[in-house]
């Protein structure tokens, strides 16, 4: 389980190259390590529907969960310079030819609401998270379920999703850099996802677009504490990021993201 | 590497000394001891299936979840879904397993997988992270522990026997034994070459008769881990 | 400065005490001839020293942390130190060479001779700075143009150039109307929720 206090915001396509040297000047760190990510948003195909027991509370909630992985194309895609529409694509990911994407690493994710409270410094969330390496789909044909036979093609980690009890919802690509202050990880980004109108693309590939149309980066500072008990180190880890905060004011307006909005609860 | 799991529940303390005397007689090579953890969990009731109509306040359908973690590969966790999905769940990462890494079987994510960004590299076990987080989809039934075990290896390393005492929620099931042949000693995956191989292995090292299980989910496609999870849920079936 | 300089003399009572017990229990094995080693109440006693001694040294680069975080020390661990030696030396000198020392009071002399009276340039910059407000008082400001630039404005030559300025003003506004393509940008709320629940509203 992770504990991650965090800081967000955002930045006009213009400032980038002045807050990568600034940020580049603040921590030293001359190559930002590239961030690139391809993800899945999930939710749970079934409705769930608790037993209502008088004076017990309910405490299981359904959750959407996100299947994360590298997004190993595009390497040479040079973030400062603006992303202009059908330029971006990628291949696609899950075709039928599944014995070449059996590879493929997924770190499963779900996250709680934020923590709420008055006077904070900063948004604080459990996110747990399981990575897996290997998936594989047993055709029994003697399981005498009919079907089966049907979607045997597919590939094993989303049959495996889909057993789980999971559907993928949406999905979304994510490029940007990444700045280590102290134990501060500074994440730079843009979101692309997919572009539907966009129909001339070859058809072995997805094309993108941006999902902030104005070309905006994101911005999220966050210090990951790997248990939500260590007072401690939260408390450290809130003051730093408030250092943070004040000395990037004049550069980027670092705030705490509302709650109500990161919540991954599902709504039935 | 084919497999068999071995539950004999009449185990007493006398029949496993003279399975391990008897094993000791053959000059086996130790490799340690080990123990697992192996968890049931059935979809939870409450989770409505939207094809059901809205009338009925439970789930007909009954669906199971294994989970398995050996100790011997570290923080390895295999899930199997219904006995047809295989995930493989592991938290050792390419950098951090450095010497370590003496065994080329253990799995571990990709440096660039936590470089790229697409993890925290804090991760939970995965049947941790179904019991804590997806409840509402599948809940836990029995919890099955694997203590005190050891690990013989036979053939020239082509044999591996394990042996654990299985506990349910601490009460004392039986002696398990897991039979592990090398790849390159077995002729073919089809049943009736694996029923005659651990027969010969069974009488040639007396291992306690008890309900076995050898089978593979998909005899043409086989996936190692996968059908040791079957195996296991196969005999642990509590 | 004195932090650094406070952790070093630390550091040093650190290794006086360090080379102290090791010298104790040498001292015994050596002369006495046997492998006796110094009584239970002398280990206890250096021990608490060398304890009382990392105590401070914890103490003092807690207290200078801000600083020690960001100063850093030269040369690098990776410096030829042996190679260039003579560099590093004088890299690291805080007093001026000999000859630059010379320099010095070369200048110094010669200033000497030039006659130079330090108290007379002081008041003549402030007469200086007393007369520019006296000067200021005498001119009214509106705006950032002179009389002559505003009556240049007027003129055809004037109108052009200013229309001109504000073409490369509209051109500058229109690359970045290509880059945002003229929306708003969305709020790192909206990002979040789209990145948790896959929907924007």
């Amino acid at each position: 389980m992770v504990h991650q206090l965090s800081l967000v915001s955002t930045i006009p396509h213009s400032s980038y190259v002045q807050t990568i040297s600034t940020l580049q000047a603040l921590t030293g760190l001359t190559s930002p390590q590239p961030v690139s990510t391809y993800t899945l948003i999930c939710k749970p195909i079934n409705k769930f529907k608790p037993k209502f027991v008088p004076g017990k509370v309910n405490q299981i909630e359904q959750y959407f969960m996100k299947c994360i992985t590298t997004w190993d194309d595009l390497d040479s895609f040079d973030l400062a310079t603006p992303y202009l529409s059908d330029r971006v694509s990628t291949s696609i990911l899950f075709n039928s030819d599944s014995a070449a994407n059996t590879k493929k690493i997924w770190t499963l994710q779900i996250s709680d609401i934020p923590i709420a409270g008055k006077n904070q410094t900063c948004s604080a969330q459990n996110i747990f998270e399981s990575t897996l390496v290997h998936t594989h789909t047993a055709s029994r044909k003697d399981a005498g379920d009919e079907k089966d036979s049907g979607d045997l093609d597919k590939d094993s980690f989303l049959q495996f999703l889909e057993d789980l009890g999971y559907n993928s919802i949406n999905q979304f690509w994510i490029k940007g850099v990444r700045f280590f202050h102290g134990d501060i990880v500074i994440e730079i980004f843009k979101v692309f996802v997919r572009d539907d109108a966009n129909k001339d693309s070859p058809s072995d590939s997805i094309p993108l677009k941006l999902l902030d149309e104005s070309n905006g980066f994101q911005i999220k500072a966050f210090i990951n504490v790997p248990k939500s008990t260590d007072i401690d180190l939260i408390t450290q880890g809130s003051a730093e990021l408030a250092k943070l905060q004040d000395f990037l004011k004049n550069l980027i307006q670092l705030e705490i993201p509302d709650r109500i909005f990161m919540d991954s609860r599902v709504q039935n | 590497m084919v497999s068999a799991v071995i539950l004999n529940s009449g185990a007493n303390p006398e029949s496993i000394t003279q399975f391990h005397d008897e094993l000791a007689n053959e000059l086996p090579e130790l490799r340690g001891n080990w123990g697992f953890s192996f968890k049931i969990f059935r979809n939870n009731p409450y989770s409505i299936p939207s094809g059901q109509p809205d009338s009925e306040e439970v789930s007909k359908e009954t669906r199971f979840l294994h989970t398995l973690s050996p100790s011997y590969m570290n923080d390895l966790c295999i899930c199997l879904i219904n006995r047809r999905s295989v995930s493989v769940f592991t938290n050792m990462i390419d950098e951090e397993i450095g010497d370590l890494k003496f065994d080329t079987q253990i799995m571990t994510i990709p440096n660039g997988h936590l470089h790229k960004g697409a993890a925290t590299g804090l991760s939970d076990v995965f049947d941790k992270f179904a019991a804590q987080k997806l409840q509402s989809l599948w809940t836990l039934k029995q919890n099955v522990r694997g203590d005190g075990g050891s690990i013989y290896q036979l053939e020239n390393g082509n044999l591996t026997i394990k042996t654990s005492n299985v506990f349910l929620h601490g009460i004392f099931k039986g002696l398990l034994v897991e039979v592990n042949v090398d790849d390159h000693i077995v002729e073919s995956t089809s049943s009736e070459y694996l029923v005659e191989l651990f027969d010969r292995i069974i009488i040639d090292y007396k291992i306690p008769k008890g309900k076995m299980c050898f089978e593979l989910m998909d005899s043409e496609n086989p996936d190692e881990l996968g059908d040791l999870c079957f195996q296991y849920s196969e005999i642990l079936n509590f | 400065m004195d932090s650094l300089e406070a952790t070093r003399n630390r550091l040093n009572q650190v290794h006086i005490s360090l080379r102290k017990l090791s010298d104790q229990i040498n001292y015994n094995i050596r002369f006495t001839g046997k492998t006796r080693l110094p009584t239970y109440g002398q280990f206890q006693s250096q021990f608490h020293v060398l304890i009382t001694q990392l105590h401070s040294i914890t103490s003092i680069l807690e207290n200078n942390q801000d600083i020690l975080d960001h100063t850093n020390a030269y040369p690098l661990p990776l410096f030829p130190t042996s190679q260039h030696e003579g560099l590093a030396t004088t890299l690291l000198r805080k007093k001026p060479l000999p000859e630059v020392e010379k320099w010095i009071d070369e200048a110094i002399e010669h200033s000497k001779s030039l006659n130079i009276n330090s108290q007379a340039d002081d008041e003549f910059s402030q007469w200086c700075s007393a007369k520019i407000q006296e000067i200021k008082e005498d001119f009214q400001f509106y705006g950032f143009l002179s009389t002559e630039e505003l009556e240049y404005l007027e003129t055809e030559e004037g109108k052009k150039e200013a229309s001109a300025k504000k073409e490369a003003e509209r051109q500058r506004e229109d690359v970045e109307m290509g880059v945002t393509t003229g929306k708003k940008a969305l709020h790192p709320n909206q990002v979040l929720k789209f990145m948790c629940q896959g929907k924007i509203e």
